[in-house]
């Protein structure tokens, strides 16, 4: 579930800190590590340092809107200003040279910025500049309210959940809200770590079939690995060994979304 | 930021703390050209009590290197914390300056 917060601050270099606080608060909302939240920040700091410098020629000469997507494990910033075109394409690579009459410092900025984020692109519209830079974790630990349930991204939209315990009517919505979390409008391969579960309730299995069927609209797929024979006595019982893919390891699981492209 | 400057026998010694950013870095720059037109050709910049280094604050230590190099000088840095040295890595600077981890080791390089 993506949420979306916008910042809008002058055109001057004493305004970028709080844009740089701005975006660090954001990064760390997407579960991004402090590492990664330092690159976003930091990256920040020289796009909006760039539009003040190239853009608008120089401060106090307009507004930089700065506007971050938060979603699991990936933070997405957007910069606009409307001054000139400031197209990076002329903006050679630095060269890394023993010679530094080489070095080409104006590039240096957008280097880093290169750099330090893993998607960096432009767009120009009439009266707009868009710069978009996207920064992901590769393994992001999302934080639950209730402890019972870890989440983790372990790549672009395929998910651990590791639900601990017993799956009664109690413990189900912390499971029902990490499910949730991560079966939002795109496509996800979510699995189901079950090794710590000791016992599922009907509760528990309805979850695990509406969120099947959630996953399974948007072309994803949920599927469970490391059941108790306890556990897995009752999925027999029910019939749904059948429905759902079970597998016995998580690396199993993980080289069947390999094997379905993810 | 703060910058505060030693004058030693073979040396100059910058001691910089604070935030390097597009606000403040031509302070830096300032200061260091004040330094080197007043003789000094040997420089270290000491980083321990820098937190934040962005491009700007590269540039000028790039612009006081390059002037210090063409009379013969130096300009070497010290005690960068591992954000810092991290965007001196990124930016391809830590083949181009001479770094050590401490100022004491900076100053008797020279």
């Amino acid at each position: 579930m993506a949420e979306t917060r916008q910042l809008t601050v002058r055109g001057r270099y004493d305004c970028i800190p709080a844009v740089t606080n701005f975006v660090g608060e954001a990064a760390a909302a997407a579960g991004l590590d402090d590492d990664a939240a330092f690159h976003c920040k930091m990256a920040v700091d020289e796009a909006c340092t760039n539009v003040i410098e190239h853009a608008y020629d120089g401060e106090d000469k307009g507004a930089i809107q700065i506007t971050c997507e938060i979603e699991p494990g990936t933070c997405t910033i957007e910069i606009v200003d409307h001054g000139k075109v400031f197209d990076p394409t002329v903006v050679p690579e630095p060269k890394v040279a023993q010679d530094i009459d080489d070095l080409m410092p104006g590039g240096i900025g957008l280097h880093l910025m290169r750099k330090m984020m893993d998607q960096v692109s432009f767009r120009f519209e009439p009266e707009r500049n868009v710069l978009t830079m996207t920064k992901s974790s590769p393994v992001a630990l999302v934080q639950q309210e209730s402890p019972g349930v870890i989440v983790k991204s372990i790549r672009q939209n395929v998910w651990l959940i590791a639900p601990e315990g017993r799956l009664d009517a109690t413990a189900v919505p912390a499971l029902d809200d990490a499910l949730n979390h991560v079966l939002s409008n795109s496509r996800a391969w979510v699995i189901i770590d079950m090794r710590q579960v000791t016992y599922i309730s009907s509760r528990g299995l309805k979850t695990f079939v509406s969120s099947w069927r959630r996953a399974g609209d948007e072309d994803g797929n949920l599927v469970l690995f490391g059941m108790v024979s306890r556990v897995a006595s009752v999925f027999d019982t029910v019939g749904f060994t059948h429905l759902f893919d079970i597998y016995g390891t998580l690396d199993e699981a993980i080289r069947a979304a390999e094997s379905k492209g993810y | 930021m703060d910058i505060s400057i030693t004058e030693m026998n073979r040396v100059d010694l910058v001691t910089v703390s604070g935030r390097i950013d597009s606000s403040n870095a031509t302070q830096l720059g300032e200061r260091l050209n004040e330094q080197i037109d007043s003789g000094s050709v040997n420089l270290v910049v000491d980083l321990a009590n820098v937190e934040y280094m962005s491009s700007a604050g590269l540039r000028e230590l790039v612009a006081a290197l390059k002037r210090v190099k063409k009379d013969g000088g130096d300009l070497r840095l010290s005690s960068p914390s591992d954000r810092v040295r991290e965007v001196l890595d990124l930016a391809g600077l830590s083949t181009i300056f001479e770094i050590y981890d401490d100022q004491v080791a900076a100053v008797g390089s020279f």
